[in-house]
């Protein structure tokens, strides 16, 4: 792990970081102010139900539950959250090692005294702590929305445990792009490392039409992690988070396996 | 010391280079000479451990410079063919960077390098000339105050009037044990800075030489005028070294006595004939001849 080289990564990414914390922050400001302004979940839940029955379920909102905690995990920790934070991994990951080859930015890097290992090790680190950072800022942001905007109050635990394991699916699912960064060049790593993605975001859309299409759930991560998993606190979230680190280590250690034994510049 | 044994690399695409062998040694400076695509390039970044070599080595002060970079690095100082140095930053910024990674202390280091390469980096490098990028490459390449220095075209867009100071600063630094390897297709500043030249052509090494016997006129080029365009032709039939062929001109470079080739000569109607101490261009010519009849 090299400090200069983490202070660097943090230099040139901050506002790719920023700009992605304020449009979740912005959304679940808004997502907050929507159950105060209508006086609670019913009023959506009203609309919801005179909208076809697949679309409402596509959005993943056909659980969606009346009290404040559970209509936040629902509204905000779903589609668009985990299409955003994607976006965010997505950007970073090639940036940090496909992007850098690239650019030639790497060679740069490399010519220094530093091993590829702790090259590649500093860069795993910073992508995952940044995403740990940014949900760590939408936790707090969570609390003070609702503290200044809400009469409502958080249920903390459920909210800090959705948290954990929304940075736990998000990371996982970066982790692809990551690896995919640190093994191809640019053009394949993005093919691979967004088109996976975002194929498994389109399965969790799908999946969730209908009882016949459900069978494409099981070629997506997304739906591990929901409110109902979440507000049981049982057993299976937590073999579940420790399945999704189990999968970002994997590979993100693969993608370093790689790397330090790939051309650069090539 | 640079070692380099046996090393090959091959493109997906192109050819790379194959069963490269050169020693530089503290004290002395080589440099790669070679048209484009001859592997000058490839072998520095194999020497710096970016490229994986498919057989061989390549050591930097008897560390490999693939497997143990990080190690290897230490005491290198390496300017890239197109340095890619963050554009959006300020040359003062990125040198501060490179001396936080190199470790470097002394804090008027950066300003000693600067003063001596003439260069203000206070500006953004994105809009920086050639000339200032190359300098700013130098400068990075310096800071640590290496053993190895492994420059790749160092003399890019330099003004004329800063290249005998450069030869003279590396000179200096080479007197003081540094190890040199440069790429260069500039064939004066190559000559003066250099104590020998490997000639690539086409990914592998065609000749070695050692600047001191040219300096010393062992090897001469004869400048030929024919009095046909005939008599050029049949004596290009010949095996002989010709080079910078053009209508009824040619050039010859030899090493040693020249009773062999003046006899051949005699056969055919001369114009002209006048020879000169041969310059690291007309060697360079003469392996690259083929490309220049075509």
């Amino acid at each position: 792990m090299s400090w200069t080289l983490f202070r660097q990564s943090l230099r040139q990414n901050w506002f790719l970081w920023t700009l992605f914390t304020l449009i979740l922050v912005f959304y679940l400001t808004m997502v907050v102010l929507m159950y105060q302004a209508n006086g609670g979940a019913e009023p959506l839940l009203e609309v919801l139900a005179s909208l076809p029955p697949e679309f409402v379920s596509a959005l993943h909102f056909n659980d969606l539950s009346v009290d404040y905690t559970g209509f936040i995990l629902t509204v905000f920790y779903g589609l668009l959250a985990f299409a955003i934070s994607l976006i965010y991994t997505a950007i970073l990951a090639l940036r940090l090692f496909a992007g850098a080859d690239e650019d030639g930015s790497m060679s740069t890097l490399l010519a220094m005294p530093l091993s590829r290992l702790k090259v590649a090790l500093t860069k795993v680190v910073y992508f995952f702590v940044s995403i740990f950072l940014m949900y760590m800022v939408i936790a707090i942001a969570g609390f003070l929305l609702s503290y200044y905007l809400s009469e409502e109050v958080l249920a903390v635990g459920p909210y800090l445990l959705m948290n954990l394991a929304v940075f736990l699916l998000v990371s996982a699912v970066g982790a692809l792009t990551l690896f995919a960064s640190m093994t191809f060049k640019v053009t394949l790593a993005s093919l691979l490392g967004v088109g996976v993605p975002v194929l498994f975001l389109v399965l969790y859309v799908a999946g969730a039409i209908s009882s016949q299409v459900s069978f494409l759930n099981w070629f997506t991560p997304y739906p591990l992690v929901h409110t109902g998993l979440v507000l049981d606190a049982s057993l299976s979230l937590w073999l579940i988070c420790a399945a999704l680190v189990l999968v970002s280590a994997a590979l993100s250690s693969l993608g370093v396996l790689f790397f330090i034994r790939r051309n650069i510049g090539e | 010391m640079i070692e380099v044994k046996d090393l090959t690399f091959t493109y997906q695409k192109n050819q790379g280079i194959q069963n490269i062998s050169f020693l530089v040694q503290p004290e002395e400076s080589a440099v790669l000479l070679g048209s484009e695509g001859a592997g000058k390039t490839t072998i520095l970044r194999t020497l710096m451990g970016f490229l994986k070599p498919e057989r061989g080595y390549a050591r930097l002060a008897d560390t490999d410079s693939f497997r143990f970079s990080g190690k290897a690095h230490q005491n290198v100082g390496y300017l890239a063919q197109e340095s890619a140095f963050f554009p959006q930053s300020k040359g003062t910024s990125y040198l501060r960077f490179c001396a936080a990674y190199k470790g470097v202390k002394d804090k008027n280091r950066i300003r000693e390098l600067l003063g001596k390469f003439e260069l203000d980096a206070t500006d953004r490098i994105s809009r920086m000339s050639l000339s200032e990028r190359t300098k700013l490459g130098l400068v990075d390449a310096l800071l640590a105050d290496p053993q190895i220095l492994i420059l790749d075209e160092p003399t890019s867009g330099l003004e004329p009037a800063f290249l005998n100071r450069l030869v003279r600063y590396l000179k200096e630094e080479k007197q003081k044990g540094k190890c040199i390897l440069m790429a260069s297709s500039d064939f004066a500043f190559s000559r003066q800075l250099a104590d020998f030249a490997i000639l690539m052509k086409e990914g592998n090494i065609v000749s070695q030489v050692d600047i001191a016997d040219l300096e010393k006129q062992q090897t001469r080029t004869y400048e030929i005028e024919f009095e046909t365009e005939g008599q050029l032709r049949d004596f290009c039939q010949e095996d002989w070294p010709v080079a910078n062929i053009t209508r009824r001109k040619l050039s010859v470079t030899l090493s040693g006595s020249p009773a062999r080739f003046l006899a051949a000569l005699s056969k055919y109607s001369i114009l002209t004939l006048s020879s000169k101490p041969a310059s690291l261009e007309d060697l360079f010519a003469q392996y690259f001849r083929k490309e220049t009849v075509l």
